[in-house]
Order: C-alpha cells, then structure tokens, then sequence
C-alpha cells in the first residue's frame, strides 16, 4: 500500500495522457460523426455510399484489431506516426462511426414541416440546418454522446498496448515494480470508475441545460409525466 | 509491400483457429452475460435495500471501468482466491461479467416497460412472486428485448480481442503471432479484421430482421 502511494506521482501522469488522449479522441469523434451524418442524410450518391461504407467497416470490426492494423501495417506502406498519434486517430474515428448513427438518426427524428417552415422563412443550406434543425436535433443527441464518451475513455485504455504510456500503461509499470497486482489493478479500476461517473454526471446536466432552453414546455411537462410512468412501472415492478 | 495472396492463403489455418476460439469464447460469455444480467437487473429491481443498491453499484462499476483493466485485475485475483483456470477460463468469466452489466441494462428496461396490467393479473391470480417472475415477467420481456440481448452479444464478439491481452489464442492473437513470425502484418491482421466484418454484419441484418418480425407481433 505504501509503496503505490509512492508511485502516486508517476500514475498522476500516465491520468493526464489518458485525458488528453480522451479529449482529442473526442474532438475528432463529435466533428467527424457530423460529417459523416450529414453526409450518410443528405450527401449525393456517392457521398452517402462513401459514407455508409466507412461507417459500416469500422462498426462491423473490433477496435483493437484496428488499432493493431494501423500501428504494424502502416508503417510497412511507409506510412509512420507515433502511437499517441495512432491511437488517437483510430479511436476517434471508431467512434465517430458509432456516434454518426446516434447524429443521424436524431436529424431525420426533426419532423419534415421544420425543414418546410425554415424554407418558407428563407433559409436555405447551412443556416437552416444551423438555427433550426440542429437546436431541435442536439438535445437528442446528449444522453447517448454521455454513453459514448464514457466508451470513449474505456477504449482508451487499449492504447497501453501500442506502447502510449497512459494510465493503464503506467499502472503496469507500477505493477512490474512492486509486485501486488491485484491492489495496483483494483486501485485502476477505481480511478476509471470515478473518471466516467464525472463524465456522466457532467453530461447530466448538461442534459438538464438543453433540455430546458431546447425545448418547448409542453416537452417538459410530457416528459416528466413519462419519467413519472416509468418510476411506476419500475415501483409496480417489486 | 503488396498484397501476397499465397501468404494470406497460409495463414488462414491459423485464423480459422483463431476464430473457432473467438467464437467459443463469444458464446460462453453471452450464456453467462445473459444470465447473470437477468441476474442483476431482478436484484436492482427487487427495491431490497441494501441488496439493489450493491446491486445498482456493481453494474454501474462494470460499465465505468475498460474491459481491459477488469482483465487483468481477474487475471491476477482470481488466482489468490482460489479459482485458476487458466487464461481461458479467466477470459469467459471476465467478458460474461462485462456483458451482464449492459445485458443488466437491457433487461431492467423491458421490466420497466412490460404493462403493469401484466402484473396485475398475475397477483389476481395469486401467482407467488416467483411464479409472477417465471411466469409471467421473464417469457414476456425475454421476447420484448431479443434484439437488444442480440447486439449486446455483437459487441461482446467485438471485444473478444482484448482477451489477446492474457494470451487467449483468439482471432487477434493469431493474427499477431503470425505476423511476428514472419514480419508481415498487413494479410494476417486485415484478414482478422475482415473475418470479424464478415461474422457481424450478417448477424446485425439478421437481428433487424428478428426486430422486425417481433414488432409485427409474428415471431
């Protein structure tokens, strides 16, 4: 026990890898699952099979398969990045891929009479999709982005095996050093444990925030009803 | 470097091997995951206190921590409390476990949304509690959730390579081993990749299919 307290230093660091690594895997994964979305919803036909077809491939593999791929294969094309870089743009993108359909599904949930009254008001293109489309798309979007990021971070912990010294990378250090595999591992998982409870709970009030300012009333008051239903269900349940 | 199809040719055997493990572990895991969900999701919903909310913090511990260090940490502790099956075993118990977390998840909100005349009826004609559950609930959510249990199952075929991480001879690692022999990655490793596209999207096609079916009442 006092010996992991002593390499606390040493894993605080490995912690601030796995944020940073998590925080640009998750800029590439919100900007790319819009891309995508709108490109799979809208694009012309060959933008949508292009589309569709990235989708599919990374949805349809497993992350860490892909990852071995690009850290051995790539560089044998000459293609030579340093594993941060890697990881960081292969988690990224798998899970763009993911929160695409979670984009998608949540623009073509907007109903068909916003897209005409936009029209009607003189908006086209990029600004209808802005100031109305979107504000009634992205409350939907929240609770399940909460979910991905949250996978996000888990998936992170992949990139100890192509040599990224994050946190689970440094935990196995530690480990080699003194031994007590079980408390350094156990003490991990409680570190991973408190870091996506903190996702979640931000992505709870941020759920909150454009639950009210997104929404009409009537949604409010409807769902609260809902919410109230299914504490029932769930009371009746016992 | 170019594609050798006669080296993608020899390792398939090797592969295939892989993916005969990979599968066998998939399996074992989901019998777990769909029990021990089942499991979890009647004690979170039991309102027992205490017991649903250790209950509530396992699941959530389960979902809150990579697959990866759950891996290593059953790795290591199950040894010194006695259970040492080896990394295959370990691996099927530590997969099913992370699977019943969201299996968990899965069937607590077919509980939830099974309506309560259901319930009620069977209180009417006094069903035990157990028998309400045996009866009654489970047959009913079981079907409601199918596809849901299915993809969850999916997602934990996609996990199986982080087995690799404790020498299970799986689809990834056979990929790997392959290609530290013989310093080529690029037909073993795309080949393993391609063979977990091949096994998955015929199985989402065939679980949307099955929801289909089940929305129309006719499975």
């Amino acid at each position: 026990m006092n010996r992991l307290i002593e390499e606390l230093p040493y894993l605080w660091g490995g912690l601030l890898v796995t944020l940073k690594v998590t925080a640009m895997a998750w800029v590439i994964m919100v900007v790319l699952a819009f891309l995508l979305a709108v490109g799979r919803a809208y694009g012309p036909t060959a933008v949508r099979w292009l589309c569709t077809g990235v989708v599919e491939t990374f949805r349809g593999t497993a992350t860490l398969v892909m990852l071995f791929w690009a850290f051995y294969v790539m560089p044998q094309f000459g293609v030579t990045l340093s594993p941060m870089f890697t990881g960081v743009v292969v988690l990224g993108v798998a899970e763009a891929c993911y929160a695409s359909e979670i984009v998608r599904g949540s623009l073509l949930s907007v109903p068909r009479g916003q897209w005409e009254a936009a029209h009607v008001l003189g908006l086209r293109g990029w600004r209808r999709m802005v100031r109305v489309i979107l504000p009634q798309a992205v409350p939907t979007m929240v609770p399940p982005f909460g979910n991905l990021s949250i996978a996000l971070l888990k998936f992170t912990a992949l990139l100890s095996f192509i040599s990224v010294h994050d946190l689970t990378g440094r935990a196995q250090d530690v480990r080699y050093e003194i031994g007590q595999s079980v408390l350094v591992f156990g003490f991990l998982l409680v570190i991973y444990y408190l870091l996506s409870s903190t996702i979640a709970f931000a992505f709870r009030l941020l759920e909150k925030r454009v639950m009210v300012t997104g929404r009409g009333r009537a949604d409010m008051v409807r769902d609260r009803k809902r919410r109230g239903a299914t504490q029932r269900a769930g009371a009746e349940a016992r | 470097m170019s594609w050798s199809w006669s080296y993608a040719w020899s390792c398939l055997p090797n592969l295939l091997r892989g993916m005969l493990i990979t599968a066998e572990v998939t399996a074992l895991g989901s019998v777990i995951a769909l029990v021990a969900g089942l499991f979890w999701a009647i004690l979170v919903l039991s309102g027992v206190p205490g017991v649903a909310h250790l209950a509530r913090l396992i699941v959530d511990f389960v979902r809150g921590t990579p697959l990866v260090v759950q891996v290593f940490f059953f790795y290591y502790a199950l040894p010194s409390i006695g259970i040492s099956g080896g990394p295959f075993v370990i691996g099927v118990f530590s997969l099913g476990l992370y699977g019943s977390a969201y299996m968990a998840e899965v069937y607590r909100a077919g509980i939830v949304n099974l309506p309560r005349g259901q319930w009620e009826a069977a209180k009417v004609l006094r069903l035990p509690p157990v028998w309400q559950w045996i009866d009654v609930v489970i047959p009913q959510v079981f079907r409601a959730v199918l596809p849901a249990l299915g993809n969850n199952i999916v997602v934990m075929l996609k996990y199986t390579p982080v087995l690799s991480t404790i020498t299970v001879t799986e689809l990834l690692t056979a990929g790997l081993d392959l290609g530290a022999e013989s310093y080529r990655y690029l037909e073993p490793l795309t080949l393993a990749g391609v063979a977990f596209i091949v096994i998955t999207i015929p199985c989402v096609l065939a679980l949307r299919v099955l929801e289909r079916r089940l929305a129309r009442g006719a499975a």
